[in-house]
Parts: C-alpha cells; structure tokens; sequence
C-alpha cells in the first residue's frame, strides 16, 4: 500500500487543478485522470490510498464514475472511495455503495470538506 | 474548462517517443549485438508517459490499432537516426493484425518511408491469447510474412500467452517474460521453465530471448538452458538514441541529413 498516493478523478481541469493544490499541499502524491479508462489504467497499475471520483465524466451521460469506483475496489479493500455527485439521488447512492463506494458527497462541496472526508476515511481505515 | 483527452495527446504530432534497449547474443565471456527493442513512452507530463498505463489505457479505448500504427511510426523514425542498419523490434497487440486488414500494407510503406528493410524489422505480438479466435489475424501474419518480416511472441508465459500460439504462430522468436527471469538462479522452478520454453523454441524453429536479465548469477542460468539472446538491465536499461549510440559506436551514423547544420 501506498499510503500518500491519491487519485482524483473530474473531467473538469479548473476543479481538478484546484483539489490537486489542495491535496499536494496537504502531503498527498496526487494522480489526476479524466477519463474513466485514464482513471482505470492508473488503477490497475497503482494502488491508492484514496480515490475521489466525479459521478459523471467526459463523455459520459450517466455513471461513468460507479466503473471507477467499481475498479478501485476489485483493486485493493484498503482504498477509500469518495463518489461526487451533484446528482445524487438515493438510488445512486445506493449503486454507489454496492459498487464499493465509501462516501457519495453531493457537489458542489467547499475543498476542506471533502479533506475532512478523506482524512477522515484514512483515520478510519488505521 | 474541459481537460484534454489522453488519446489526443498520444495521437498528436510527436505524442509518442521511442527509446532502445538492446538485445545480444551471449556465449559465456562474449557478447555481440543481434538488434535493439523499440519501447514506446507516452506524452511528458502525463498519465501515459508510464509505458504499463499507457498501453492498460489504449486498451481500454480500443484504439490499439491507431495507437500501434502511431508507435511503429515513432519506433521506425527514431531508428533512422542510428547507423549500422540494427535489427528492429516493435510491439503490436494481436488485435490489431486481427481488426485492421490494412495493418500489413501499412508496414510496407512505413518500412519503405524510413528505409528499413523488412528483414531487419520484427513485430513482437502482445496480448496475444484472444487472437486464436480470429482467421483474420493469421492472415495477416501470414501477409508480413510474405513480406519478410519477422515475428516474435512477446511475454511468453505469462497473460493471455498461450502454448496452441507457440504452435500456430511458428514465430522467429519466443520472448520469454522476465517473471521466470528473475531470482532463476535461487529457484529450480523458474530454471525448469526456461529449460522447457527453450526446449519448445528449438523444436518449432525459433530462438528464445531472455527478457528483464539483472544479475550475473540469472545470466548463468539462462545460458546454462541454453538461451542465446539476452536483453536487460545487466547490459544496457532502455536508452534514448544519444545513449545508445554511446553505449554501441557500431550504431553511430556516419552520415545522416538531419546531424547538418
């Protein structure tokens, strides 16, 4: 296990560019992919403390992010899983969770927020 | 903002880079170059500037056949620049000879774009397990056949590597995975499977590369087994054209259009 490693995952650069500062700031190695299969290769090549994926991603209509999160927890049962939706419904959060998501957070969300989930969520997982 | 797509990237003009790895025949305290692996990297500063994420992505697009015609471009161009007309050896998944009939004339005009002829040119088949389905893919192996080029199975043992496709292929070379490389000089299992795949190579026709070679004591093991080309670490890691012509002089050119000023 790679315990700084975190990856994040948006199709949006200015969202991704600024939760990437945030946590390289806060000691995190931090890989980014927009992508769903960008996102999916990382993952099969790198185990990640935490993963922090958009619901929906380029290209994508519906619930790309649910393949990523799916991907993370085939991976390794160590990583925790942060889904974020501005659609979240009770359904999908639901899928989410049965797909092995953590957390689903409803977006927007200020970025110390989400630190705190994820903190949070690695706390846990010691 | 919407961030580009990796494909794109990987696709642009000089998305991709090449650099070489030799590989050598080797006899006990000698040693000769038989020909230089093309690897491809991916665009700096991104996810696929990794070779494992950059070819798990393509994959997971489907677009390994642009992204292999793309690479043996990159591999060919690269290669121009060297002197003494190397064996070249370039990776192609097995879905692509089976999905782009086209594929086979697209190695003939490349090859004749950057001078290589096709005897020096080898396509090392990667992913090759699911291509067994496909007729297609025979046929165009058969086609660069025809054309003189050679074939190598790559990753031998490991994957979606197969034993019918020892068969079926009749490559010109079996690449045998480093996994059975490493540590084969502490464990006999490691050395019975090098025995046994060179054994198979010397019954189909074919020779045995030993990939990922690090230590001196696994080079023993691998030429006491009798495999005669050797490619890794111990030698040479994989170097950008600068480097390797240091490392080889034999491949300083002695003359080429683009070292003008």
């Amino acid at each position: 296990m790679t315990a700084s490693k975190i990856l994040l995952v948006d199709d949006e650069s200015t969202i991704l560019f600024a939760m990437k500062e945030f946590f390289a700031h806060g000691g995190f190695q931090v890989d980014c992919a927009v992508e769903r299969e960008e996102a999916e290769a990382l993952i099969a090549n790198i185990i990640y403390a935490a993963v922090i994926a958009d619901l929906r991603l380029l290209g994508s209509d519906s619930g790309d992010g649910l393949d990523v999160v799916e991907a993370a927890r085939e991976r390794s049962r160590d990583t925790r899983i942060l889904l974020l939706s501005a659609y979240t419904t009770p359904d999908v959060e639901a899928r989410a969770r049965s797909r092995g998501a953590d957390v689903v957070m409803r977006k927007p969300r200020p970025l110390p927020e989400i630190a705190h989930c994820v903190f949070s969520m690695l706390e846990g997982r010691q | 903002m919407t961030t580009p797509v990796l494909l794109d990237q990987i696709l642009a003009p000089g998305g991709l880079r090449t650099v070489f790895q030799p590989i050598y025949r080797v006899a006990p305290g000698w040693r000769r170059l038989h020909g230089v692996e093309c690897l491809t990297r991916g665009p700096r500063d991104t996810n696929g500037e990794s070779a494992a994420v950059l070819f798990e992505y393509v994959r997971r697009k489907k677009q390994e056949t642009a992204v292999d015609r793309a690479c043996l471009v990159s591999a060919l161009a690269a290669a121009s620049l060297l002197g003494g007309e190397p064996r070249l050896s370039v990776n192609v998944h097995a879905s692509t000879l089976s999905r782009d009939d086209r594929f086979p004339a697209f190695v003939d005009e490349i090859t004749r774009r950057y001078g290589v002829t096709p005897e020096r040119l080898t396509l090392e088949i990667i992913e090759h397990g699911p291509a067994l389905d496909g007729l297609s893919f025979f046929h165009a192996l058969a086609a660069l056949r025809d054309q003189r080029i050679r074939i190598a199975l790559d990753d031998v043992g490991v994957g979606t590597s197969t034993l019918r496709m020892m068969l079926d292929c009749r490559p010109d070379y079996l690449k045998v995975d480093r996994y059975f490389v490493s540590g084969a000089h502490i464990d006999p299992a490691k050395r019975s499977v090098l025995e046994a795949v060179a054994h198979i190579a010397h019954g189909i026709g074919a020779q045995v590369v030993a990939e990922g070679v690090e230590l001196a004591e696994e080079l023993d093991v691998v030429l006491e087994t009798g495999i005669g080309l050797v490619q890794g670490h111990i030698f040479c890691a994989a170097v950008d054209t600068a480097q390797l012509i240091e490392r080889e002089p034999a491949l300083r050119p002695e003359f080429h259009p683009l070292l003008e000023a």
